[in-house]
């Protein structure tokens, strides 16, 4: 399938020349500069709306609709764009052949391209899942499931085709990248279209919180990590000209990864409804993640022993080095953040906002601004046009990563302090949560003046590069490679995939697995053979070690299709073992109390809630803490959300919790706050949203919509999937008389009157009681 | 009583096995790599800086 054909030399007939395809990696660099600024513009405009509510100009243009639009375009179109070209480039130099596919490749770059144009039409006309970096709706989700299949293919097959036995370790870590991020992306994004464009997830609330954030935070993992961790171990070494520090390391490194990374997910939801066992297991594989961080990141700076003068002068070098050590400082708050106590405070706060910031900008954009420098000259045969210009962009990048993150740090501590702040009698000292907000908008400025510095040390970039790569001619890379097919047939596939430690460890695994259906006596039984034939078990197997013979793991670096079957079995392992018990269970059998689903209008004012990306700002899951429960109310239950498709629980709080919101203020107070929230909450950064007055439901989808939530389990009685239309008339028209009473007349198929409605029943799990009646009256009888 | 629900489950021991499993594993993998001597990974180390290349416009 390659195009450039590998013809042997007349001289050496063992020796042939190779191209690569660079031209691959030439378009993936120059998408990822222009989708980033993109992005990062977009970054800009939503941290100027949090500071100035005036920049929310547009319906379609509100901080809720541009934050999932920014999230997006900066993982999947900045990094993802950025890590195609630093794999495309390094797997064929480390595997000495060409990518199997040109066509392949086409494909992969054209069809990403189109999946991002797609999301950033669809985003902000308010086509989103609300679920957090997993918004993409499902046409596009197959989308991007069949373009990752396409880049696997091509990947696997020029794997296949390889010239160098040994895979690389970099190597390893764009396989776990493909691998992991197949089955997490398909496994969250499962859902039941109701139209071409929207659908409700298939798991709902503790369930779809849990799948979200297994996904959401592997998603860092395995997309904005483990493929930047496989590019630093290739590209560190060859700008600083001297191998890995320690190769064994970088081994560690990527095991720990794989066999932690999957675990610590629900370190996301401490201090939720999410069962407390699930809790504790996110924190300690959080907590144990510190140490192959760390070991990732001093592995990396010790690269450049006895090289520490080149940083001075090589702008290269200086990105790397800066990047590698802002992964430390992500990987050390990490955890930090992930302790129950620290949480408490930070979860729901702009420190949360920092510290991914610090991952984003300083990590990955830096590692990107390294990568880009290194390649461009080598790509268009020629030298940087500009090494003031990039170490103009290193330092106002720096100093603009230092300005974000510490301003959110400052401003994160302030607003949790402030929201748990009580006094001697017990209450809150700022009961006003516009208060607290108020307190932060110095914070907010000096994140926008931050983080527009760095977009313009971007910018620098991308024109230092332009004039870089005009100056020069596009050229591929050429090797001369020793034409020796990997032996196959050396050792049989069986003997790896059946080796000794996976025999042993299966059996280990039965020896423990049974103990969950025996009785106490048996189990204590059954744990301590299985004890006894792990340890006797290594005990024989390095007793078994021939000098000179390879050993298994050895075997295993060499064989890519069984070095990726036992990827995937670790990161399936964990994934089903932290979701299972979960995802088993009977939501009837948790509910203490009878839960109803949302009326049909409620389910409307749902959908409007999800549309405007309410979640991005508004939190529906008050903690068990007393300044929570005095300021929201009592703790979230499971039942609260049970028949949330999407949960809508959330993960920052620009704005009060909502759990708990149905019945706290008059439907004229939602009217009135929703068409200008500073009438009702002043000094209030919410966008105003007067539009949703004259904007009408269309009710002829309604009975759809009950019938997908009927197929994802939410259940809804015959009676009223037919009278759909006609309960929901009724429960708008109650609210819309009770608003023209109160001096403000709308239409009752507005969308504001089935927003409030949605919002008058949170926190009443049993159904609004003002409505119980008119709702019963509408519903024929059984 | 979601609480107790899960505190019974039998189901739970399939994490907690899983975490005993996954950290006995990767034990075993940090003992069988550092037992190796620094030496004998120094052709894999070594991968991202040979293949001299040359270089021809398109």
């Amino acid at each position: 399938m390659s195009h450039e054909p590998e013809t042997p030399t007349t001289a050496e007939s063992s020796l042939i020349r190779i191209r690569y395809n660079d031209q691959l990696t030439r378009q993936f660099v120059a998408a990822s500069i222009l989708w980033g600024i993109v992005g990062m513009l977009v970054g800009v405009l939503a941290a100027l709306q949090l500071a100035f509510h005036g920049a929310n100009v547009a319906p379609y243009l509100t901080f809720g609709r541009l934050r999932p639009l920014h999230t997006n375009a900066v993982i999947f179109a900045f990094v993802g764009n950025m890590l195609f070209a630093g794999i495309y480039y390094s797997t064929q130099r480390l595997l000495k052949t060409r990518v199997a596919s040109d066509l392949l490749g086409k494909v992969h770059f054209w069809g990403w391209q189109a999946i991002i144009v797609s999301a950033a039409v669809s985003l902000p006309l308010g086509y989103t899942q609300a679920k957090e970096y997993a918004e993409l709706e499902w046409p596009i989700d197959i989308a991007v499931t069949l373009i990752w299949v396409v880049f696997a293919v091509n990947f696997f097959w020029t794997l296949a085709k390889r010239r160098e036995k040994h895979l690389y370790v970099a190597i390893w870590f764009y396989i776990a990248t493909i691998v992991t991020v197949a089955m997490l992306y398909i496994v969250n994004n499962l859902a039941m279209p109701w139209s071409p464009m929207k659908s409700y997830s298939l798991f709902g609330g503790v369930q779809d919180a849990l799948t979200q954030w297994w996904y959401g935070h592997n998603a860092v993992a395995f997309f904005l990590t483990t493929p930047i961790l496989g590019i630093m171990y290739y590209f560190l070494p060859k700008a600083a000209g001297r191998p890995v520090y320690s190769y064994r390391l970088s081994v560690i490194h990527f095991w720990a990864l794989v066999f932690m990374y999957i675990w610590a997910g629900p370190h996301h939801l401490l201090y939720t409804a999410l069962p407390e066992w699930a809790q504790t297991l996110g924190m300690i594989f959080s907590v144990m993640l510190w140490a192959p961080s760390w070991g990732g990141m001093l592995n990396g700076l010790l690269t450049l022993r006895g090289a520490w003068d080149k940083v001075r002068t090589d702008p290269v070098l200086k990105f790397f080095v800066a990047g590698v050590t802002f992964y430390g400082m992500a990987t050390f708050e990490g955890p930090l953040l992930s302790i129950k106590s620290v949480n408490g405070l930070a979860h729901y706060t702009d420190w949360i906002v920092g510290h991914v910031h610090e991952g984003a900008l300083g990590w990955n954009g830096f590692m990107a601004a390294g990568m880009f420098y290194w390649l461009v000259p080598r790509l268009y045969k020629t030298r940087l046009h500009s090494k003031a210009a990039a170490d103009v962009h290193f330092w106002i990048g720096t100093v603009g990563i230092l300005l974000y993150v510490i301003s959110m740090w400052v401003g994160g501590i302030t607003q949790g302090l402030m929201w748990r702040a009580v006094n001697d009698q017990g209450a809150l000292v700022y009961p006003n949560f516009v208060e607290t907000l108020m307190a932060l908008r110095p914070m907010y400025w000096t994140r926008l003046i931050g983080g527009t510095m760095y977009l313009t040390g971007f910018c620098l970039m991308a024109w230092n590069l332009w004039v870089t790569a005009r100056s020069g001619e596009a050229t591929d890379g050429e090797a001369m490679v020793l034409d020796t097919p990997i032996a196959r047939d050396e050792v049989p596939w069986t003997r790896v995939a059946f080796g000794t430690p996976v025999v042993l460890t299966a059996v280990v695994v039965a020896i423990f697995m049974s103990i969950a259906v025996m009785s106490e006596v048996a189990s204590v039984t059954f744990a301590s053979i299985g004890v006894f034939v792990a340890i006797s078990g290594v005990i024989a197997l390095q007793l078994s070690r021939e000098e000179g013979r390879p050993t298994w793991h050895r075997l295993v670096e060499g064989r890519a299709v069984i070095f990726t079957v036992l990827t995937v079995l670790a990161v399936f392992v964990g994934g089903v073992a932290e979701l299972i018990p979960s995802l088993v269970i009977n939501r009837a059998e948790i509910a203490t109390v009878r839960t109803r689903p949302y009326t049909p209008l409620e389910l409307e004012g749902r959908d409007l809630y999800i549309r405007e990306g309410c979640y991005n700002c508004h939190s529906q899951m008050i903690r068990p803490m007393r300044a929570e429960t005095i300021r929201y109310g009592e703790p979230s239950r499971l039942e609260d959300s049970i028949f949330d498709h999407p949960f809508q629980w959330g993960s920052k709080r620009t704005g009060p919790d909502l759990a708990r919101e149905g019945g706290r203020y008059p439907n004229l107070w939602h009217l009135r706050h929703l068409a200008d929230p500073r009438s009702t909450s002043p000094g209030s950064n919410m966008p105003a949203y007067p539009h949703l007055s004259t904007a009408r439901v269309d009710l002829s989808r309604t009975a759809g919509k009950l019938e997908a939530m009927r197929a994802v389990g939410v259940p809804y009685r015959p009676a009223e999937l037919s009278a759909a239309r006609e309960i929901a008339q009724a429960q708008a028209q109650a609210i819309a008389a009770d608003l023209s009473a109160n001096g403000a007349p709308v239409a009752p198929d507005s969308e504001a009157v089935a927003l409030i409605a949605y919002l008058q029943r949170l926190g009443r799990p049993q159904g609004n009681p003002d409505h119980a009646a008119v709702v019963t009256a509408a519903t024929p009888a059984h | 009583m979601y609480r107790e629900f899960f505190a019974q489950h039998p189901m739970l021991a399939l994490p907690v096995l899983s975490l005993v499993l996954f950290v006995a594993v990767f034990a075993m993998i940090v003992v069988r790599t550092m037992r190796r001597r620094p030496a004998q990974f120094d052709a894999l180390a070594a991968l991202p800086l040979d293949a001299e290349e040359v270089t021809c416009g398109r």
